[in-house]
């Protein structure tokens, strides 16, 4: 959902619902109260939570951000709505973790689970701000930057001990020795599928791009790969793989086996080849012969080509590709999990087989801000290795 | 000065260019025209290797363009191309800067040299070095296309139909302004073209070509007055008479002008001059000797001896300009039905008139059936 330009008395939708999502979701439990990690929890509401000024500040936020939809679509008060949102986002995550403190007081193993109330409130936060930063005219940078505050502002409560209180917290403190493991595995495998996708798919697209007869299959089998559900991609390597460890004993000394490590970098590899391959031949469809033409015609050289021309167009579309490939892979690192492959999906699955949801949140939660965190990164970076020509107008 | 010798091009069986030669002197544009697939292109992209000949040589001042490396060759040659083929993520300045800097020019060299282009081309360098070519016009870019091509003042330029994906209207505007530049610049210039109205405004020697051949090659008035074949007679088409008009400038066929001021007109009324002869066309002018309207005798007028009333006039509807070609002069006379247009400057101020007659006259003497 978009916000549109809106005059004076049309209200601005996006904001109002997110608004009135946001006050139905106070009604809501924001949290359970568990004695210990496999109690069923007892509901509690926000207003019931012991916090009230939490409480009153983020209905007064509600309250403000449904006023400031009412409002004419000019920049102060959209910029009055992104502080809405980030306040409100940031007051919620505090407020949870004050109220979880008080409810956890004097119970050795009590602990708080955040509810529906609460994700429910997060996302109104989050549409406000995302909804209105979306159509603000400041820089690009500027936007991703303030995006990221409410994910930075939580990182920041959780390394002070604030949010102590939660069972997701809890969880990771049982296991914090793993976590680094688990996160450093985690990062390592999206990190080496990304690299070698990378040194593989960029090469693929140029060749495409060079060599009209390989177009079609290149993108065929590539396209074909990406139908393949993770899942079953990373069945069908243990088959190949455990077969060729047995007969070759100098790969099973290497590592290599029908489970673990290489058959999730295999399949992660192969994933992530899509985004950069496509983009990477596109970044030279996008250069016009007669951009080419010109070039060589005032007797450019080879290299001066590719150093005035072919890579300042082209870097910036080849590292848009590198991005959508990274986020992907973050996300399906955590399925390799199932083959033994290690990192933040082992929680996930943990908790799945336990009935432990708080500890599928505590390994989802650091996959989420992961992505996020690569994602916005790599915006900025290609923000600024694009030439200003070509970040106003298309090619 | 550049040399075609004996040059061919095969494709295959095929035969793009069929043994040529030609050659154009220094400071000269030589326009190649002819219909698609003639070898037009295909010639001009052989002068600076964009391709390579399969026999023959082309010189370059005497020096085969083989013997020198492309890359080298190019840089001495400016290449101005149809799609234009400016570099998106470069500005106008970088733009037209880029072949000083492949010569490793200083900065301050290189832009001083890029202001002193975009006033060359009547681009106003504050307001268009820092922009971007998706910020400018079709016409706008085609300009910066031609500075960028002189950027390194290469004595040779390569132009492949550099006007042809302009607008009707900009494109005359750019063609006038080429000539203007010509003028100064006296570059050899190889033009290719399929538009015969601007072979003949441009080019100082037209060669016709045909599936690889020239037809013929001569000036442009002589080709209007001579086609050397059906095909030639054909190309040019049935108002080459009138075609033939746009080779001569309305400077060399400029008469004197009978004027008046208004104020005189007025208080005469419509009687003649003091010396009592009545002219074919009698232009009347304000103060500043700016073209206001004109007087035409009356033959009914009971005295044979006076002007009909006065008919104002503007000078930008039929008034041309001294660089402005016979044809446009035919055109205003006819459009306006009169016996003369009267040649002004771009105030207005009556330089002198180009006559009807003159033009019959000239018509007559060149046309051969």
């Amino acid at each position: 959902m978009s916000s549109s330009d809106n005059g004076r008395g049309a209200p601005e939708k996006t904001t109002l619902f997110a608004a009135v999502l946001g006050a139905a979701a106070l009604f809501r439990p924001l949290y359970a109260f568990k004695e210990n990690r496999v109690a069923l929890g007892d509901p509690v509401t926000l207003f019931a939570a012991g916090v009230p000024w939490g409480a009153a500040f983020i209905a007064a936020l509600l309250v403000a951000a449904a006023l400031l939809a009412f409002g004419a679509q000019r920049p102060p008060i959209r910029w009055a709505k992104i502080v809405t949102g980030l306040a409100l986002v940031i007051a919620l995550v505090a407020t949870l973790g004050v109220a979880g403190r008080l409810a956890v007081h004097g119970e050795e193993f009590g602990r708080v689970t955040p509810s529906s109330g609460f994700w429910l409130v997060l996302l109104a936060g989050f549409i406000i701000v995302q909804g209105s930063l979306r159509g603000a005219d400041a820089p690009e940078a500027l936007k991703i930057l303030v995006g990221l505050v409410p994910f930075v502002v939580v990182v920041g409560l959780l390394l002070t001990g604030r949010l102590d209180s939660l069972a997701p917290v809890q969880e990771y403190y049982n296991r914090e020795s793993r976590f680094a493991s688990e996160l450093g595995a985690h990062v390592r495998l999206a990190g080496a599928a990304v690299s070698g996708a990378t040194v593989l798919g960029v090469p693929l697209g140029v060749f495409a791009y060079r060599r009209r007869k390989a177009e079609r299959p290149v993108f065929a089998l590539i396209n074909g790969i990406q139908t393949i559900p993770s899942l079953a991609l990373f069945g069908l390597m243990i088959a190949p793989l455990a077969f060729l460890s047995r007969e070759f004993p100098v790969l099973r000394s290497l590592g290599i086996r029908g489970i673990g490590n290489a058959p999730a970098l295999i399949a992660l590899t192969l994933y992530a080849l899509l985004p950069i391959v496509r983009n990477a031949y596109t970044s030279l469809a996008v250069i016009r012969g007669s951009v080419v033409d010109a070039g060589k015609g005032m007797g450019m050289s080879r290299g001066q080509m590719l150093r005035y021309i072919e890579i300042p167009i082209a870097v910036p579309i080849i590292l848009s590709g590198i991005r959508v490939s990274t986020v992907q892979a973050v996300g399906n690192t955590a399925v390799a999990a199932l083959i033994g492959a290690g990192g933040l999906g082992a929680f996930v699955f943990q908790g799945l087989g336990q009935g432990a949801p708080d500890l599928v949140v505590m390994g989802v939660i650091p996959i989420v801000l992961l992505s996020v965190f690569v994602d916005r990164g790599l915006a900025i970076v290609i923000r600024v290795l694009t030439p200003k020509g070509l970040k106003e107008a298309p090619l | 000065m550049i040399e075609f010798r004996d040059v061919v091009k095969r494709y295959g069986e095929q035969l793009a260019v069929d043994h040529v030669s030609f050659s154009i002197p220094e400071g000269e544009v030589c326009v190649l025209i002819g219909p698609s697939g003639c070898g037009k292109t295909t010639s001009l992209k052989l002068v600076n290797r964009m391709l390579e000949p399969s026999g023959g040589e082309i010189l370059l001042n005497e020096r085969s363009v083989a013997s020198i490396s492309p890359d080298e060759l190019r840089r001495g040659i400016g290449y101005v191309i149809q799609s234009v083929g400016l570099f998106p993520h470069m500005n106008v300045a970088e733009n037209v800067g880029i072949v000083p800097r492949l010569l490793k020019w200083e900065r301050a060299r290189r832009e001083r040299r890029t202001d002193e282009l975009l006033d060359l081309i009547g681009l106003e360098p504050q307001l268009y070095r820092e922009k971007y070519p998706a910020q400018l016009s079709g016409g706008e870019a085609q300009r910066i296309g031609v500075a960028r091509a002189l950027a390194a003042d290469p004595p040779v330029l390569l132009m492949d139909e550099p006007f042809g994906a302009v607008d009707p209207l900009n494109r005359e505007v750019l063609q006038l302004e080429f000539a203007a530049l010509q003028r100064k610049l006296q570059k050899t210039v190889v033009f290719v073209t399929h538009d015969l109205d601007e072979a003949i405004r441009l080019g100082d020697t037209i060669v016709i070509m045909k599936d690889g051949s020239i037809v013929q090659h001569g000036v442009p008035e002589d080709i209007l007055a001579n086609p050397a074949d059906e095909f030639v007679r054909r190309f040019v088409g049935t108002d080459r008479a009138l075609k033939r008009l746009a080779c001569f400038e309305v400077s060399e066929y400029m008469q004197t002008a009978n004027t008046v001021t208004r104020h005189e007109a007025e208080q005469r009324g419509r009687e003649p001059n003091g010396d009592g002869r009545i002219h074919p066309v009698l232009w009347v002018t304000d103060d500043d000797n700016a073209l206001v309207g004109m007087l035409e005798p009356d033959p009914d007028h009971a005295s044979r001896l006076a002007y009909r009333p006065y008919v104002a006039l503007h000078p930008e509807e039929v008034g041309v300009q001294p660089p402005s070609s016979l044809r446009e002069a035919l055109s205003r006379i006819l459009g306006q039905g009169l016996r003369a247009a009267p040649v002004v400057d771009e105030r207005g101020t009556v330089l002198g008139e180009v006559r009807l007659s003159d033009i019959e006259e000239l018509n007559q003497k060149g046309i051969v059936r």
